[in-house]
């Protein structure tokens, strides 16, 4: 039920006057008055095969208006202090042996950062208000959504529109730039994973179009709450798990354009999708992990190439850790918080507590054919 | 007009600056299809190809002078491989693998792609990459359809077995599309030990051409990295040249470890806003840009932020090399590599009075922008990758 008269016939709230027919939606409407944020918004993409027109990591030879945008904001936060550390000053370093995993001394490190920001933005129940934003004013640093126009464009101190994604700077960063993006809807709980939200994240990658950005999803996490949360980082160097070897396992170059492969040699059991195909890269990532959630199967995505390619690693409970490992450690990359830590870190144990998450044989065999016969099946 | 034309030149004489006029004459006698691009460029771009590569590519000189070696690729490119090229090119080392290129027509070709550094001997840093590219003939695929059907085994049994997926049509649908003759092209094809020769002995010639002519110039070139750290301006990595070159502002990069600062990278648009030439600004301190109407409690603000290894912003009348002068917004920022040390400290420089932000951000958004794209770029950098070693 809509009452568009508490908004005092305000020209500027368009969007507002929608039936959504439920009472909730009501007291958000007027709780976003008030709201200013930049906002990006995405250019329109040609309507055809969905092909988002781009090759993986084109790095056109420019940074991007979307890359200048992110990096400014966490810059600018970073700057006023308004991170608990300066993850720069950590130290990194490569673990000797042949995977090459990546270890980051930091004495900071708060491992339940994604609970703390959870509960502290999040509520239990309901879609975003302005008090989510209101509290966190100082960390939330813009809103994606998509545009009217062909071009993306950039638009200061502006209304939060009904529909899109929160970046939020992460306090408690991983590495430079590290963000989380909460993609939202006034009128309505976010669904697990649903087709828009993927494709709305895809679609913030391949604009960022910066080969170290990465982007994360554990579903471990978002199945305590009601929200989805993704997070974002710059890698600069490639994580480990990218420089393996990959089998493959699926290749339909004309009809969707997905290849899916496995990743060899590798401790934990990893498959990887990938698509020029914007439209079938998000179809396909929503139908797996769907199944994947119905069948209460926990997994981790990560997100590499300008939104080109998605890391699947599915995850079992382990016997040796008291948690599940985050997208980063399946990565390849993991954060010590104390110096005897670091210091000692050695590449065996990282794959004892690697293969300790990994699905076993029949179970990655069983997961290739669900994926391969959902690829074949794949509705555009 | 402005940094594209100054970039054009850069490009037309990366070669001939360091071996010579002579040089083009030499490697136009060489049959073999091979690139040379020069990563100190911004976009890295090609500054040679041979007649050899332009026949096979049915390209034209002009149409690849100045583009990057992407444009070659294509849809069905492996991009594992683009990968291990870029993180060859990263690395500064030889990579030799097979990959599938794009002619100017469209058609696919597999090529046995052969890539080396060329290493200046006196500070070891890389001047260019030589890039041969040996056509791969097409084999009989003794896989086939076999191929194809091993590749999707998993998936086709699941297909069959499983009833209520209505997707044999579908399954069918993809097993003829691996076996078109499109298709053909795409599948992976392997080099032979006569093309691995081929492209070793081309490299071979090539480097010799330019170890010759680089020696007439006086400043000789090697295929190995002979020494490092040589006396004057240390060189920074060719990633990181790299990296930077995709940021549009004016910039520079000093170096704190070294005595006076020294600026050891400027961008093209430092160079543009300033007029100066890169030869004229590198292992400079960024004192040259004060004049007469600098505010010295201005420097002393800067020289305290650089001690407490704070970032600021700062408003200060700078000079240009003409003697011009303006009002520069100057963000100066510490920048550290992976080990967590302060590795370069980063100034971006803008001119006040110009209006030419168009793109919707602020003038400060705009700055860390830059900023923050050179921090991402640092922080990949391990300390021995640095210019020199740092005292923390």
């Amino acid at each position: 039920m809509v009452s568009v008269e508490q908004v005092e016939g305000r020209t500027d709230y368009p969007f507002l006057r929608q039936n959504s027919g439920s009472d909730q939606s009501k007291d958000h409407q007027v709780t976003l008055k008030g709201v200013k944020i930049h906002l990006y918004k995405l250019g329109i993409i040609a309507k055809g095969n969905g092909a988002c027109g781009c090759f993986p990591c084109t790095a056109t030879d420019s940074q991007s208006l979307l890359d200048s945008v992110l990096l400014s904001q966490w810059e600018d936060r970073a700057w006023k202090g308004q991170l608990k550390y300066d993850v720069t000053t950590c130290q990194t370093k490569v673990i000797n042996g042949e995977k090459k995993f990546v270890v980051q001394l930091n004495e900071r490190w708060n491992s339940l950062f994604l609970e703390e920001f959870e509960n502290s933005f999040l509520q239990p129940l309901g879609p975003i208000s302005s008090n989510h934003i209101k509290s966190h004013k100082e960390n939330v640093l813009f809103c994606v959504s998509q545009g009217e126009k062909e071009s993306s464009e950039v638009v200061l101190s502006t209304m939060l529109p009904k529909d899109g994604i929160l970046i939020i700077a992460n306090a408690n960063p991983v590495e430079y730039g590290h963000v989380f993006l909460v993609p939202y809807n006034i009128n309505r709980l976010p669904l697990f994973l649903d087709k828009k939200m993927v494709e709305l994240i895809l679609r913030t990658a391949v604009e960022v179009n910066s080969s170290s950005f990465h982007v994360f999803f554990d579903s471990i996490i978002s199945n305590r709450s009601d929200h989805i949360i993704f997070q974002a980082s710059y890698f600069a160097n490639p994580l480990p798990v990218e420089l393996f070897p990959t089998v493959p396992v699926y290749a339909d170059t004309h009809r969707t354009g997905i290849h899916i492969c496995e990743v060899a040699d590798y401790p934990l059991k990893t498959l990887v999708f990938m698509s020029n195909n914007l439209n079938s890269l998000s179809n396909i990532i929503t139908e797996i992990c769907s199944n994947l959630r119905d069948h209460g199967s926990a997994f981790n995505l990560l997100i590499t190439d300008c939104g080109t390619k998605i890391f699947l690693f599915p995850q079992v409970q382990s016997v040796i850790m008291d948690r599940p490992i985050s997208t980063w450690e399946c990565g390849g990359y993991f954060v010590y918080g104390t110096k005897f830590g670091f210091d000692n870190a050695s590449e065996t144990e990282i794959l004892k507590r690697m293969a300790s998450v990994s699905l076993d044989d029949s179970s990655f065999q069983s997961l290739k054919h669900l994926c391969c016969s959902i690829a074949v099946n794949l509705f555009l | 007009m402005g940094s594209n034309s100054v970039r054009d030149r850069l490009v037309d004489q990366s070669l001939t600056s360091r071996y010579s006029q002579w040089v083009l004459e030499a490697l136009d006698e060489l049959e073999d299809p091979f690139l040379i691009t020069d990563p100190a460029i911004a976009g890295h771009p090609i500054v040679f190809a041979s007649r050899g590569f332009l026949a096979m590519t049915g390209y034209a000189f002009g149409e690849v002078l100045g583009r990057n070696g992407r444009i070659f690729q294509g849809p069905a490119t492996d991009r594992r491989s683009v990968m291990e090229i870029r993180e060859a090119i990263r690395e500064e080392r030889t990579v030799q693998i097979s990959i599938l290129n794009y002619r100017k027509d469209g058609t696919p070709h597999w090529i046995l792609f052969h890539m080396c550094p060329i290493f200046g001997a006196e500070d070891g840093r890389v001047l260019h990459f030589v890039a041969v590219q040996v056509p791969i003939s097409k084999r009989r695929s003794r896989c086939g359809v076999e191929r194809c059907g091993a590749v999707l085994g998993t998936c086709r049994e699941e297909v069959r077995l499983d009833k209520d997926l209505d997707c044999s049509h579908h399954a069918r649908e993809v097993f003829v599309d691996m076996d078109s003759r499109g298709l053909e092209a795409k599948e992976p094809q392997m080099a032979g030990d006569q093309e691995k020769e081929k492209a070793a002995n081309a490299i071979n010639c090539i480097l010799s051409a330019l170890n010759r002519y680089s020696k007439m110039t006086g400043r000789v070139v090697c295929g190995k990295r002979c020494g490092s750290a040589g006396s004057g301006v240390a060189s920074l990595p060719s990633s990181l040249n790299i990296s930077l070159g995709r940021i549009k502002q004016s910039f520079v990069l000093t170096d704190p470890h070294s005595p006076d600062m020294p600026i050891v990278y400027a961008s093209d648009a430092f160079l543009s806003l300033t007029g100066y030439s890169r030869q004229e600004v590198l292992g400079r301190n960024c004192r040259f840009l004060n004049g007469p109407g600098t505010d010295y409690e201005v420097l002393k603000e800067i020289k305290k932020s650089i001690h407490g290894q704070q970032s600021c912003t700062v408003r200060l009348l700078n000079y240009r090399k003409d003697g011009s002068s303006f009002r520069n917004l100057l963000h100066i920022s510490p920048v550290r590599n992976a080990s967590g040390k302060i590795a370069f400290y980063v100034c971006v420089q803008m001119d006040e009075s110009s209006k030419n932000i168009d793109n919707g951000l602020s003038p400060e958004m705009w700055q860390l922008g830059a900023v923050g794209a050179v921090k991402v770029a640092v922080r990949s950098l391990s300390s021995s990758a640095g210019p020199s070693r740092p005292s923390q």
